[in-house]
């Protein structure tokens, strides 16, 4: 009767994950009507996925472990959020900010300690995270398949076309995407149905293509070289290892040639803007010529023709946007401006973004560097033990990874809304748990 | 045995509560010296430009960022030199010196209530007006 009911619990847990998940996927969505019910539903599901952990958490209490140093550490990063409302900005969007943290926590902590002796427990969470992976994939699919100018953004002169499925724009879903790569490589390698793995392995093409569709370079090196983590920590031959991490390198190379083969549209050699233009007025309209938002590195301090070309190597506008950012934070370097208050004001010429895209500048921007440090020490500590033994959950650890790998080109850490923020904390606490969990 | 630990425990709580705590001041008084880096930066430029309304005065932005709007002054060849931008309380909020190859900026953008520049609002937004009018 008491494994019915913990089946049925576990069971209903990675359900209820799933869903939250999808419904966190559907508030970053560009369908109005997913965004309208995925705010609400997420916050819905969160409680209820708590609900369960705590019940699980109670009904199995001499099951549930949590190591000490990681409960003190999200405690510590946690309550260091709370306390910057007292030198925050805006302290009632910090305040807000550390509210979602804290709920996405506690019911993180509470669903990673039943996972402490329940390595069943844990499959079926990281499988509810990539079925909700897989099905938002799937849902852009068909949208591209019924409406395609819906399903992709049209190529301009500084963009190939790229495909951003069910999401708000091309780099939304690969974040999710990249997360659950490694957890289909890991189940695709693990021991089991022969079914079971190539419906993984089937769902691991299908979010590398959708991936690569979307031109996401942070999402491509990001699942990808999550997939190496999950190689390496598999208990697998070296001979075998190194054919499966020389595979997961040469798909990479692959796909990173293919997002380069669609092209933008051709530059009709738009001229350096005048020193001045009157436009008929008694003065300037400075901003018709040298827009604040992107003064740095705009063609009028060159004298040199206009226009953005991206390509898989460059990153010129985004260096430039993230030394201005690291500027930015140092004018606060110990504390910043407050948890979720990222500041950030954009000057830079070719780069569209209301944050610095770069989570761990982010949290430079947002804690200083108390903080970031306080937040690496943190993943540290729930990575550490992961590091030394191999025989972890290498599905947990790679999602952490490319999490982590994502926070390069992605600002999410701090960010309730962003479509990976409950699964990466969420993996990170699972991550952390011993080796007989997974 | 037990006791002990808890005693240990308490204890390490309690210091890192107290840490903690202690970390409100240093962030405001970070808070302060920054904003205080940026009014003199400001100050600077205001000092730079002189009075607001003289001959080199020949450019302004209206409601950029936070809705401030700005006035922009001629040096040497340079027709956007010097710039300041202002709230409606006439509170400078950002200030630019672009008479090196590249901008100095001083702002504080993000917390426009932590200037203490002051200028007549009043004035300084019927410069604007001024510029923004077709010539006649």
């Amino acid at each position: 009767m008491t494994r019915l009911s913990r089946e049925r619990l576990d069971l209903a847990s990675a359900s209820v994950l799933a869903l939250l998940v999808l419904a966190g996927a559907s508030a970053s969505s560009n369908e109005h009507l997913l965004r309208t019910a995925g705010s609400p539903a997420r916050l819905l599901l969160l409680v209820v996925l708590g609900g369960l952990a705590l019940v699980t958490a109670l009904r199995f209490r001499s099951e549930w472990r949590l190591r000490p140093w990681v409960a003190a550490g999200a405690a510590a990063f946690c309550a260091l959020a709370f306390v910057s409302t007292g030198w925050a900005v805006l302290p009632m969007s910090t305040l807000k900010r550390d509210l979602s943290l804290a709920a996405v926590l506690v019911v993180a902590v509470l669903v990673a300690g039943s996972t402490a002796h329940s390595p069943r427990t844990t499959r079926l969470l990281l499988d509810g995270i990539l079925v909700a992976a897989a099905v938002f994939a799937a849902g852009g699919l068909v949208l591209w398949l019924f409406d395609a100018s819906k399903a992709v953004q049209p190529a301009t002169t500084e963009y190939a076309a790229r495909f951003q499925g069910l999401g708000d724009n091309p780099d939304t879903a690969p974040l999710l995407f990249a997360i659950a790569m490694p957890i289909a490589l890991q189940r695709a390698l693990a021991p089991g149905a022969r079914r079971a793995r190539a419906l993984a392995l089937a769902t691991l093409l299908g979010l590398a293509a959708a991936v690569t569709a979307s031109g996401s370079r942070g999402g491509l090196l990001a699942g990808f070289l999550s997939l190496l983590v999950v190689v390496w920590l598999a208990p697998m031959t070296l001979r075998r290892r190194a054919a499966a991490s020389a595979a997961v390198v040469a798909a990479l190379a692959l796909c990173a040639w293919v997002t380069t083969v669609p092209s933008a549209l051709p530059q009709h050699g738009t001229a350096a803007p005048a020193l001045a233009q009157p436009h008929g007025h008694r003065g300037i309209d400075a901003e018709s010529v040298l827009p604040l938002e992107a003064e740095i590195g705009s063609p009028w301090w060159t004298h040199k023709a206009a226009g953005v070309h991206r390509s898989l190597f460059g990153a010129s506008s985004r260096v430039r946007a993230l030394q201005g950012a690291i500027h930015q934070a140092l004018g606060r370097p110990l504390l910043g401006t407050g948890f979720g208050a990222e500041l950030f004001v954009s000057r830079y010429y070719g780069f569209h973004s209301g944050n610095p895209e770069d989570g761990y500048v982010g949290l430079l921007m947002q804690v200083g560097a108390i903080g970031l440090a306080l937040f690496v020490a943190f993943v540290a500590i729930c990575m550490a033990p992961a590091l030394r033994r191999r025989a972890l959950a290498s599905a947990a650890v790679g999602a952490v990874a490319a999490g982590l790998l994502l926070g390069l080109s992605q600002s999410f850490f701090h960010a309730a809304g962003d479509i990976v923020f409950v699964p990466f904390w969420l993996l990170l606490l699972l991550g952390s748990q011993p080796a007989e969990s997974t | 045995m037990s006791t002990w630990w808890q005693r240990r425990s308490v204890l390490w709580a309690a210091a890192a509560v107290v840490a903690l705590l202690a970390l409100i001041p240093l962030g405001r008084w970070e808070a302060r010296r920054h904003a205080q880096n940026e009014i003199r930066g400001i100050r600077s430029v205001l000092a730079a430009i002189g009075p607001l309304d003289q001959p080199s005065l020949d450019a302004y932005r209206i409601g950029v960022g936070p809705g401030l709007d700005c006035l922009l002054y001629k040096r040497a060849a340079n027709p956007f030199a010097l710039e300041i931008c202002f709230d409606g309380a006439g509170r400078v909020v950002e200030g630019y010196d672009r008479r090196g190859g590249s901008p100095r900026i001083w702002s504080l953008r993000e917390d426009p209530s932590a200037s203490t520049v002051q200028i007549d609002g009043a004035r300084a937004l019927a410069l604007v007006k001024r510029l923004s009018q077709p010539r006649p």
